[in-house]
């Protein structure tokens, strides 16, 4: 297995800048998952990656060979798309032995192979069907199979569930991080689906208008997002922003001008507060509170999700266990945990201000 | 060996360039050297350059311009003929069709026939003796044109062109007729459009770029005529249906006159190419 | 409502009837006999025979339709089948790669348009160069020049139907281009070239100028061969004979075209749209 270093990658459609000098690197054996908008550049990066699209600039390396001038067929890579692009006139059998036909290996390997494939993926009933005489998730399975009887140097992954039904996402989810653990092998993965990403990723690469907006493991994005973009794309409902302005006591106060206390000392260069809906609580008698209306209330069963109207703050979401007492229309008193404020500066970084002593 | 994409294409392109260079390429250079000698079968292999003789030898041929005066009718006839009827047929058939399918393969067969069969057949078909259409018109009228006189023959041969090729136009029309969406029309009557306010307010301009191609292609084709009217008619009484093709095979074939053959084709190329050019660019406008 | 679908079944009747014309009323002469012909031209047909068919199939020296029809099927195929030959690559060349989609692919579509008539005269002189005036392979090669524009669109077309993501799996399962246009791209165009194939040679069957000019006796195809029937009997012409001759020259192409109809009718409509 290997790992594969992007190096200062761009790409130009007409003119166009897509993808804007990225770099970093895949490590042996990772789930790394590419995650961001639509439009962002994920599919254009992978298929660059693949062979697939030419660079404009810059160097992809597998194994720190540079393969930026290879054709796909000589890269080793396996991609299942999206659309699984499963051969229509080839039954599921000879898609699968495709590629070991193509590199010309013994018979014999080749069905020993194929059958090997065809049992992890519960595909033995279907080998000799057309793949038009298969379900999606079959379809799915297949296009998995393709891409491992190869044994690639790195799999690639364009949405590769997003065809299929919320079920079945959700299994072939868990199937396919089970493959990674078995075969340990580099995994690149697209999509645009934050729970996809967060519960495969080893690290996921948040890409926005073509640009690396942070890279690290699932828990880092989460808890310590770099920017805003990032704060508020992974998460749902979205992370609340609200701008701050420093006051005359050294401190910072919410619009409107109500303190807000952070226990902090420097507080200069806070341009914005951010805070996750589950992490505003309902303020008890006493605590310095925000008062709001609850402009919305939706129920999901464990808990309600909130749309609170908060005056000069704006709007915004709670979550708060279904078991309270809320109703739509009503005051309601909302607490904003100084522990739980991420801070972010002019330019909408993280800002990480001294503790105080 | 590694192949560059550039090479690869190249190789791919070959069996067709070296195709076109051998069997469009030499005969170019063909008409280029015999459009601008003197030439008989005779001397086929010794051509005598006499410049822009042939040219001007064409160009002064009275039958060569009644030749193309005649084809630019014949097309234009036939064409406009050929589309007003397609277009009745596949618009007011289309609910029929759509239950029966298999009424358009009864409407295309004479377009499988081959033209030059077509031609023969109007020869038994109108012949005086042994022809059903005479012998209907003596039956119902007591009388029966002569069909292929001078006076009648281009009704005649129009007639004929038509009937063969309306149903190119019909399939044409039946297809951009069905593939408007339904839910246009559903819209529209349930606002209450009639039928027929419905045909020329909604149908009829979506069917529009289709009635340029057809009548375009149609007219191509009538304007090049050859097979039917050479094989009902050869020429015609007095060489009145001489069309552009039969202009030239006549020069060609019968007269033996190659140079002037070769230039009169040079002349219909340039002139076809014009059109074709100028043709094309409408329907892009169209469109 | 009702009223009008009547209309509608008339109306259409009436077209089948006028259009189809030609060919019916050759049909019912061909089944009469030669005596029947000259006292009852209608289209009653009285008693029905085969015995100008049975003329026309019986190899005599006046006619031998065999050798019209063998020419005619050589011509034909080398006609329809080598135009997808000789297009095949490069249409796939222009569909994924737009390699000469602003030179070649206009000039030869425009071939299409120009009257043949232009291309016999210079195509004879060279045949009569090379030996290839009134041979089977002649001909055949001039029916692939006739063929060549819609073969080149309608392939084209099929190349770029191909789903683009097929062809980027193959690649990535480390197929070179030879595989890859021999193992997917091939048989998915399968149904393109029967369609190519059925178009074409009914083209090529039913062409007349060029048999007309470039054959003389070897290759003289069936077209030709029929109105030879015609032109050499002069004023005795045997109606009956010349009507079965006719139904023989017209029916490989007609059963050909109404087996495959469905095919034809919408590559005719996309070659001519998209041309
Ligand atoms: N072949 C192309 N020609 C021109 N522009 C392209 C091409 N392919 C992609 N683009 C542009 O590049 C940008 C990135 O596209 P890309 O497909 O990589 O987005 P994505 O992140 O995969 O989006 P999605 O989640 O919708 O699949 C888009 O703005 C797109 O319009
Ligand atoms: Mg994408």
């Amino acid at each position: 297995m290997s790992r594969i270093s992007l190096e200062n990658v761009s790409k130009s459609f007409n003119g166009v800048e897509v993808i804007k000098s990225v770099s970093f690197t895949v490590e042996d054996g990772e789930f790394c998952v590419f995650v961001g908008p639509s439009g962002c550049g994920k599919s254009t990066l992978l298929r660059m990656i693949a062979g697939l699209e030419d660079v404009s600039s810059g160097r992809v390396l597998i194994d720190d060979e540079d393969v930026t001038k290879l054709e796909p067929f000589d890269r080793q890579l396996s991609m299942v798309f999206q659309s699984y692009a499963l051969y229509p006139h080839l039954s599921v059998r000879q898609n699968i032995a495709f590629a070991l036909e193509t590199a010309k290996q013994p018979k014999d390997v080749i069905k020993s192979k194929v059958a090997e494939a065809a049992r992890t993926l519960k595909l033995e009933a279907y080998l000799d069907r057309k793949p038009s005489e298969l379900s999606g998730g079959q379809r799915q399975r297949v296009a998995i199979g393709r891409a491992i009887v190869r044994e690639p140097k790195a799999f690639l992954f364009d949405e590769p569930l997003s065809n299929l039904d919320a079920a079945l996402r959700g299994e072939t989810r868990i199937e396919i991080a089970a493959l990674h653990k078995s075969l340990a092998a580099t995994m690149i993965y697209v999509t645009h689906d934050q729970v996809e990403a967060m519960t495969l990723a080893d690290r996921i690469v948040v890409l926005n208008k073509g640009e690396i907006m942070q890279v690290g493991s699932p828990r880092d994005l989460y808890e310590r997002p770099e920017n805003i973009f990032v704060a508020q794309f992974l998460g749902s409902p979205k992370m609340n922003i609200i701008d701050v302005v420093g006051n005359s006591e050294g401190g910072i106060s919410l619009p409107g001008n109500q303190p807000l206390d952070i226990g902090l000392k420097s507080t200069e260069n806070i341009k914005s507060v951010g805070i996750r809906p589950e992490q505003i609580g309902i303020a008890t008698d006493g605590v310095a509170a925000i008062k709001g209306t609850i402009k919305l209330c939706e129920y999901h069963g464990s808990v309600l999700s909130l749309i609170v109207d908060a005056g000069p703050i704006g709007d915004l979401s709670v979550l708060v266990p279904s078991a309270g007492d809320v109703v739509e229309g009503h005051e309601i008193r909302l607490a904003l945990p100084a522990g739980a404020l991420h801070f972010f500066d002019e330019a909408g970084h993280r800002f990480t201000p001294v503790q105080q002593a | 060996m590694r192949l560059l994409p550039k090479q690869e294409n190249a190789i791919l392109a070959s069996p067709m360039v070296l195709f076109l260079l051998v069997l469009l390429g030499f005969p170019v250079v063909l008409s280029i050297i015999y459009g601008f000698s003197e030439a008989s079968f005779e001397s086929l292999m010794s051509p005598k350059f006499i410049g822009l003789e042939n040219f001007r030898l064409v160009l002064q041929d009275s039958s060569f311009w009644d030749a193309g005066w005649f084809s630019l009718r014949f097309g234009v006839i036939t064409a406009l003929l050929e589309c007003v009827l397609g277009l009745f047929l596949a618009v007011y058939l289309a609910p029929l069709i759509r239950k029966h399918g298999w009424m358009v393969a009864v409407l295309i067969i004479p377009m499988i026939v081959a033209p030059a069969m077509i031609g023969l057949m109007y020869r038994l078909v109108l012949h005086e003796f042994a022809g059903p259409i005479p012998y209907y018109f003596y039956e119902w009228f007591g009388w029966s044109p002569s069909f292929l006189s001078t006076g009648m023959v281009f009704q005649t041969i129009v007639v004929a062109e038509t009937l063969q090729w309306t149903p190119f136009a019909f399939l044409l029309f039946l297809t951009a007729y069905q593939a408007i969406p339904n839910d246009i029309r559903e819209a529209a009557s349930v606002d209450g459009t009639r039928p027929w306010r419905m045909f020329w307010k909604i149908e009829f301009p979506q069917m529009l770029p289709t009635l340029f191609v057809a009548g375009f292609i149609r007219f191509i084709d009538g304007f090049r005529v050859f097979d039917n009217i050479y094989t009902l008619v050869g020429a015609g009484p007095g060489g009145s249906t001489t069309s552009m093709s039969i202009y030239i095979y006549e020069t060609f074939l019968r007269r033996g006159e190659i140079g002037k053959a070769m230039a009169a084709a040079i002349l219909l190329f340039i002139v076809a190419f014009a059109i074709l050019a100028m043709g094309q660019r409408l329907m892009r406008r169209a469109q | 409502m009702k009223l009008h679908q009547i209309l509608r079944w008339i109306v259409f009747v009436i077209a089948a009837l006028v259009m189809n014309f030609p060919v019916l009323a050759t049909f019912i002469t061909a089944l009469k006999s030669p005596a029947e012909i000259s006292r009852n031209p209608s289209l009653a047909i009285q008693s029905p025979t085969l015995e100008n068919f049975m003329t026309v199939l019986t190899v005599s020296d006046r006619l031998n339709v065999y050798h019209y029809l063998w020419n005619s099927l050589s011509a034909a195929l080398i006609g329809s089948i080598l135009p997808i030959i000789v297009a095949f690559p490069i249409a796939w060349a222009m569909a994924r790669r737009g390699y000469g989609r602003n030179i070649l692919f206009p000039l030869i579509v425009n071939l299409r348009a120009l009257p043949l008539v232009i291309f016999a005269v210079p195509l004879y002189l060279m045949f009569s160069v090379v030996n290839l005036l009134d041979t089977q392979i002649g001909l055949g090669l001039v029916l692939a020049i006739v063929n060549l524009p819609l073969a080149l669109m309608l392939l084209v077309n099929a190349v770029s139907e191909i789903p683009i993501e097929l062809e980027e799996a193959a690649r990535m399962d480390g197929a070179r281009l030879p595989r890859l246009i021999g193992r997917i791209v091939l048989p998915l165009c399968r149904p393109a070239f029967i369609t190519t194939f059925v178009f074409g040679f009914i083209t090529a069957w039913n062409e007349f100028l060029f048999g007309l000019i470039l054959t003389t006796q070897n290759a003289v195809p069936m077209t030709v061969g029929a109105s030879f029937f015609f032109a050499t009997s002069g004023g005795g012409v045997q109606w009956g004979v010349a009507a079965a001759v006719m139904i023989v020259a017209a029916l490989p192409p007609l059963l050909l075209g109404l087996i495959m109809y469905r095919k034809i009718t919408g590559s005719m409509v996309s070659g001519a749209v998209k041309g």
